[in-house]
C-alpha cells in the first residue's frame, strides 16, 4: 500500500533527483551539480513559467544534503537551487533530549511579468512620477496616452519573499521544554496596484506599487507535560514594519493642481505599521475514564498607530482638518478554548469544545465632515469611521461508536453565535447537523464519509440602512446572510491486492441563502475523483487519477438609478429605476475542471538507472451567463466567452548510476499553459479604450500562455 | 525453534551497563529487545537510525533499559509464548483510538496536547495512518511518503485538486506544504490551522500588512480572509473565490457602477472596471486603508 501510494506521488514542479538508490549502508548525504536550459515557444509568458521559481539557464547546485547522526547528536545541512532567486538553506542541530535548534532561510519568488511597462519612472521609491511633457500633453490634448505608450519602459513586475526561520528547544528535564522562535520575513520589489482619479473622463492607472517591508515574529513559551497532563504559557509577537509608506503617482491627464479639473498627483497610504502582541496559556488533564480536558486562553493586542496623511495633495483644495492627527487603531483580541472529550469504554467516544472569540476593536471612530474624493473634489461627508468587531461563540459536540475495531460512527453537532458592531447583520445563529462513518484498519478497504447539514439565521435586516448607502433594501451580503448548507464527502480506497489499490472520491455541496433576492443565491460544488496504483514489483509503479470539479453559482442584482438622496420617501415611487424589477438581472457562473495525473517509475528495472514519468493535465473552463427578467426593460447583454485555463505538465526525470556513489542525470520537463480570459489577456495597447478616450492606463501585467522545454543534465554525488 | 537472542541494535545504542535480558526487563511480561530483534532484526535496525531509537533523550523507547519495543508494543511474553500476533500490540491491527493512546502517552506536548477531540480523532484517524516510526520516507516527520502533501492528499482529494489550478500558493513549487498552514495534531485554531485563533490571524502572519487594523477596515475581509479568497487555489487572478466584478457585485448592488451588467459591450468598450483587475483598478486598498479619505478603498 505504501508503495502503491507513493506511485502517486504529488510531482513537484522543480525537477526532482530521482531517488538515490538505498543499499546495505544508506548513502545520506547528497549533492546535484548541473546545468539547466529552456527553450520557450513563440509568444511565451517566461514570468509565469517561472511564477515562483527561478528557472533561468546556467549551472545548478541542487539537493545538497548533509546529514550526520550519533548516539547523541544529529547535524543535518541543507541547500536547494544554491545562487538562484528561490534558493533554500536549512540547518538543524539536535543534541538528544537536550536541544533542538533549526535554522531556514527560504526565498521564495514571485515573477509576475517580464513584458510589463511604464511611463512611469520608479527610481524614487513612493514617488512614482511622469516626465511633465506628457502630463502636458496629453492635458493640452498635444499629446494622446496610446502615443505617449510607446516611450514606455520595459521593466520587469516581481516581488520576493526572504524568511529567515529559527526555532530552539531546550528541554530542561524529562517533563519541561522552553520552545523559542523568531521568524523574519523581508518582501521586496513591486505589484500591480491601481491608482484612480474619479469616475468620469479620469484615467485610472495600473502602477508597479513599490514593496519594501518587514514582518518580525518573535515567541517563547514554557511547557510542562507529565502523565497527569500539560501546562503551558507563551508569549508571541509580530511587528510588521514598512518602509514605504506612502504612494504619490503623478496623473497623466493633469500637469497642475486644478480645484475642478483634477490633481497633477494622487496621493495613498500604503501598508501602516502595526504590532501584535499575545499571552496564551494553556493546560490540559488526563482524567479517569480515559477522559481529558483542555484549556486555552490568550489575549492579544493589535495597534496600528501611524501619522495620518492629509486628505488631498491636490494644491489646489483646501485640505480638510483632520479628526485626530494618527490613525490610533486599536483592537483587543481576547480567544479560548474549553474542551473535553471521554472514552469510558473502547466502543464510545464523547467530545465537547466551546470555543470563543472576541474582537474588540476599540478605536474611536474617525469623524469625517468634509472629504476628497480621488485628490478631486471636495465633498462633504458627514460620516465616521466603522470599526468592525465581533465576538464567535462556537460550542461542538461529537459522539462516535466504535462497535469493532474497523467500524467508527460519529454523530456531531455545532452551534456558532457570531455578534457584530457596525455590520447589516449584527447576530448570526448558525446550527450544524453532522453524521460521518468511517471504516478503517483493513488491509483491503478504506472508506470515510460525512455528511453535513447547517442552518445560519442572521437577526432582522434594517433595509433603510441598506438604503442610506445606496444599497437596494433587499441585498443580503452572503458573508452574514441567511444559509442553508449541505455538504457531503465520501473516500473509498480498494485494496484487492497489496500490489494494486484504487480510490474514488466524491464531494458535493450545496449553499442556498434563502432570504437573499439581490446578491449570491446559491453556491454548489461538485467533485468526484478516481485513481489507482499498482506496484507490480520494487522496481515499478505506476499510477493515475482523473478528477473532475464544477462549481455554480447564481447571483442577482438590478441595474438603477439611485434614488434621490437615498430615501425612504420614494421607496415605493414605482416610476423610480431603483424600485423597478424589470430591471433585475441574474449572473449564473458555471466553473468546470478536469485533472488528470498520471506517473511511473521505473527503479532498477535498467541496470543502474531510475526512470520516472509524469504527467499532469488540468482544464478549467468558466462561464458566466446573464439572466434578465421576463419583461425586461434593459438591453440584452452580449453574453461574455468563458475563460479557460489549461495547464500541462510532463516530466521524465533519468538517472544512471555509474557507481554506487556516483550518477549521472538527466531531466526533462515540459510545460505548457493556454488561457483565454476576456479581462486579463493581452491588449494590443496599454491605453484603453484604444478607440476612445483612455480610461486606464495598463502595466501589461497580463494572463499570457507559454509553452517551455527545460532540460537539466546533472551529476550526483552520494556518500 | 527460536533463534537465539542476538545483541539487538537498539540495545546498542542503550546506555552501558544495560541488559536486555535483566529481570527488571523481564518483568510484568516483558522479555527484553533481544528478544524481539531475533525475530524482528528489520525493524530494529530501523528504530535505531530514528529518533525513538537515541536513548540519549530519556523520553524515547530507547532510553527503557532492554525495553524499547516494547514500550509501544507492550509486553511480548504471551506473543513469544504462543507466537500469536494478536498478543502484542500491532498498531495498523488496533483500532485508531487505542493505537493513537500509545503514541499520546509520549507525544503530550505542543500541537499533541490538542490531539484529544481534534477533527482527526474524531475521525478515528490514527497515528500511524501517515506514520510510520520503522519504514518512514520523508525527511521530517516521520511519514509515510516522501512529501507531507502525498500524505494529506490521500484523503483530501478536493484540496490536492485546488493546488493545481493556475492560481495557487507555492505549493506544487515546494516552496510551501500542506503543514505550512495547517498543523494536523490538532489546533485551538478553526480547521486544524496552526497559527493564530482565526483562519485572518493564519493568513495574516504571512500576510501582515493586511492585518490590520486600519483606520477604514473592509468587513468582509475582517471577519474572514476566505470570504473573498480560496487558500487552496481557484481559477481566478490572486485565488478569489469568484472572479471580478462578479465577486463584488455579491455584495454590492448598489446604484450606479456596482449594479452595471459588465457584458461583452462592457469588455469591448475596454470598460476600466472590467478589464484588467477589474474593481481593484480604482479601488485598490480592498483590505483596508489608512487615508482619511480611504472609506471607499481608493486612497
Amino acid at each position: 500500500q505504501e508503495e502503491a501510494g507513493k506511485a502517486a506521488a504529488t510531482q513537484r514542479d522543480v525537477p526532482r533527483t530521482a531517488a538515490a538508490a538505498i543499499p546495505d549502508i544508506p548513502l545520506v548525504n547528497q549533492i546535484d551539480f548541473g546545468i539547466r536550459g529552456t527553450s520557450f515557444g513563440s509568444g511565451s509568458d517566461p514570468a509565469r513559467y517561472q511564477r515562483y521559481r527561478d528557472l533561468r539557464d546556467g549551472g545548478t547546485i541542487d539537493h545538497l544534503r548533509i546529514f550526520k547522526d550519533t548516539d547523541t547528536h544529529r547535524y543535518n545541512l541543507q541547500a536547494d537551487n544554491v545562487g538562484y532567486r528561490d534558493q533554500r538553506f536549512s540547518a538543524s542541530y539536535m543534541n538528544y533530549g537536550k536541544v533542538k535548534a533549526s535554522f531556514e532561510w527560504n526565498q521564495i519568488p514571485l515573477f509576475y511579468s517580464q513584458t510589463t511597462s511604464t511611463l512611469y519612472d520608479q527610481s524614487v521609491p513612493g514617488q512614482l512620477t511622469l516626465a511633465d511633457s506628457i502630463q502636458s500633453g496629453i492635458q493640452n490634448r498635444t499629446l494622446t496616452l496610446a502615443s505617449a505608450l510607446g516611450g514606455a519602459s520595459v521593466f520587469d513586475l516581481r516581488t520576493r519573499r526572504d524568511v529567515a526561520d529559527f526555532s530552539l528547544t531546550y528541554s530542561a528535564n524529562n517533563n519541561v521544554d522552553v520552545n523559542l522562535t523568531f521568524r523574519n520575513t523581508q518582501k521586496t520589489g513591486a505589484y500591480p496596484w491601481g491608482g484612480s482619479f474619479g469616475i468620469s473622463n479620469a484615467i485610472a492607472t495600473e502602477l508597479p506599487v513599490p514593496v519594501d517591508h518587514r514582518t518580525t515574529e518573535f515567541g517563547t513559551n514554557l511547557e510542562y507535560a507529565n502523565d497527569r497532563g500539560f501546562a503551558r504559557i507563551g508569549y508571541d509577537g509580530s511587528l510588521f514594519r514598512n518602509t514605504v509608506t506612502t504612494l504619490t503617482w503623478d496623473n497623466p491627464s493633469r500637469v497642475a493642481d486644478s480645484p475642478t479639473a483634477g490633481p497633477a498627483q494622487g496621493r495613498m497610504a500604503l501598508w501602516p505599521d502595526t504590532e501584535m502582541h499575545t499571552v496564551s496559556g494553556a493546560g490540559g488533564l488526563n482524567l479517569p475514564g480515559g477522559s481529558h480536558a483542555t484549556a486555552f486562553l490568550s489575549v492579544s493586542s493589535l495597534t496600528n498607530n501611524n501619522p495620518l496623511l492629509p486628505y488631498t495633495i491636490n494644491s489646489a483644495l483646501v485640505s480638510p482638518g483632520l479628526d485626530r492627527a494618527d490613525s490610533d487603531v486599536s483592537a483587543r483580541v481576547t480567544a479560548m478554548n474549553y474542551a473535553f472529550t471521554s472514552r469510558p469504554v473502547a466502543t464510545l467516544w464523547f467530545s465537547a469544545r466551546y470555543r470563543q472569540y472576541e474582537f474588540d476593536n476599540r478605536t474611536v471612530p474617525f469623524e469625517t465632515h468634509d472629504s476628497v474624493n480621488y485628490d478631486t473634489t471636495l465633498v462633504a461627508l458627514n460620516k465616521e469611521s466603522e470599526p468592525f468587531g465581533s465576538t464567535r461563540h462556537t460550542f461542538d459536540a461529537d459522539a462516535s461508536f466504535t462497535p469493532v475495531r474497523h467500524v467508527g460512527f460519529r454523530a456531531g453537532y455545532t452551534r456558532e453565535d457570531v455578534d457584530r458592531t457596525l455590520r447589516i447583520v449584527e447576530k448570526t445563529t448558525e446550527d450544524i447537523a453532522r453524521a460521518s462513518v468511517d471504516l478503517t484498519g483493513l488491509s483491503w478497504l478504506t472508506v470515510r464519509g460525512v455528511y453535513e447539514h447547517s442552518k445560519r439565521v442572521g437577526s432582522a435586516v434594517n433595509g433603510l440602512e441598506l438604503l442610506a448607502i445606496g444599497e437596494q433594501p433587499l441585498l443580503r451580503q452572503y458573508d452574514i446572510s441567511d444559509r442553508n448548507q449541505n455538504r457531503f464527502n465520501a473516500i473509498a480506497q480498494i485494496t484487492p491486492l497489496s500490489s494494486f489499490s484504487v480510490n474514488v472520491s466524491a464531494g458535493i455541496g450545496t449553499q442556498e441563502y434563502p432570504n437573499t433576492y439581490f446578491g449570491l443565491r446559491n453556491n454548489d460544488n461538485h467533485v468526484y475523483s478516481l485513481g489507482f496504483d499498482y506496484v507490480p514489483s520494487n522496481n515499478i509503479s505506476l499510477g493515475a487519477s482523473y478528477g473532475y470539479e464544477k462549481y455554480t453559482a447564481l447571483q442577482a442584482s438590478r441595474t438603477a438609478n439611485p434614488l434621490p438622496a437615498n430615501t425612504e420617501a420614494f421607496l415605493n415611487d414605482p416610476t423610480q429605476q431603483f424600485n423597478d424589477p424589470r430591471r433585475d438581472w441574474t449572473d449564473d457562473s458555471a466553473d468546470r475542471v478536469r485533472t488528470i495525473d498520471v506517473s511511473m517509475d521505473l527503479i532498477k528495472l535498467l541496470r543502474k538507472t531510475d526512470i520516472k514519468f509524469a504527467y499532469d493535465y488540468s482544464r478549467a473552463q468558466s462561464t458566466y451567463t446573464y439572466g434578465l427578467a421576463a419583461n425586461t426593460v434593459i438591453a440584452t447583454p452580449v453574453q461574455l466567452s468563458p475563460v479557460v485555463n489549461e495547464l500541462q505538465r510532463g516530466t521524465i526525470d533519468g538517472l544512471y548510476f555509474i557507481t554506487r556513489r556516483l550518477a549521472v542525470g538527466l531531466a526533462y520537463w515540459f510545460d505548457k499553459y493556454k488561457v483565454d480570459d476576456f479581462a486579463l489577456g493581452p491588449v494590443e495597447s496599454l491605453a484603453q479604450p484604444a478607440t476612445a478616450t483612455p480610461t486606464l492606463m495598463m502595466l501589461g501585467y497580463f494572463y499570457r500562455p507559454y509553452t517551455a522545454n527545460t532540460v537539466t543534465a546533472r551529476l550526483t554525488v552520494l556518500w | 525453534g527460536r533463534p537465539a537472542p542476538a545483541q539487538s541494535a537498539v540495545s546498542q545504542g542503550a546506555s552501558a551497563g544495560s541488559a536486555a535480558s535483566s529481570p527488571s526487563a523481564q518483568a510484568g511480561g516483558f522479555v527484553g529487545d533481544d528478544t524481539c530483534i531475533a525475530c524482528h532484526e528489520s525493524e530494529g535496525k530501523t528504530l535505531r537510525g530514528t529518533l525513538h531509537g537515541k536513548a540519549q533523550n530519556a523520553r524515547t523507547p530507547a532510553a527503557k533499559t532492554g525495553q524499547a519495543c516494547e514500550s509501544c508494543h507492550g509486553p511480548g511474553q504471551a506473543h513469544v509464548d504462543t507466537g500469536d500476533k494478536t498478543k502484542i500490540k500491532v498498531f495498523t491491527a488496533m483500532s485508531p483510538k487505542d493505537a493513537n493512546s500509545t503514541c499520546l502517552t509520549c507525544h503530550s506536548k505542543g500541537s499533541h496536547a490538542q490531539w484529544n477531540g481534534g477533527m482527526h480523532d474524531a475521525r478515528n484517524v490514527a497515528c500511524v495512518t501517515c506514520h510510520s516510526v520503522h519504514s518512514a520516507k520523508s525527511e521530517r516527520g516521520q511519514l509515510k511518503t516522501v512529501m507531507a502533501v502525498e500524505t494529506c492528499q490521500a484523503c483530501h482529494k478536493q484540496e490536492a485538486m485546488k493546488v493545481k489550478k493556475s492560481g495557487h500558493m507555492p505549493v506544487r513549487e515546494g516552496k510551501m506544504d500542506c503543514t505550512s498552514c495547517h498543523t494536523p495534531h490538532g489546533s485551538t485554531n478553526v480547521r486544524m490551522l496552526k497559527v493564530g485563533n482565526t483562519l485572518n490571524e493564519t493568513c495574516a502572519s504571512c500576510h501582515a500588512e493586511k492585518r490590520g487594523p486600519f483606520l477604514h477596515d473592509h468587513a468582509a475581509g475582517r471577519e474572514n480572509c476566505a470570504s473573498c479568497h480560496d487558500p487552496h487555489g481557484s481559477n481566478n487572478d490572486r485565488m478569489l473565490i469568484a472572479k471580478e466584478p462578479m465577486l463584488c457585485q455579491r455584495c454590492h448592488v448598489s446604484s450606479r457602477h456596482p449594479a452595471t451588467i459588465y457584458d461583452g459591450t462592457q469588455i469591448a468598450a475596454a470598460s476600466n472596471r472590467a478589464v484588467g483587475r477589474s474593481c481593484v483598478n480604482c479601488h485598490s486598498q480592498i483590505h483596508g486603508s489608512n487615508h482619511p479619505a480611504g472609506g471607499m478603498f481608493l486612497r
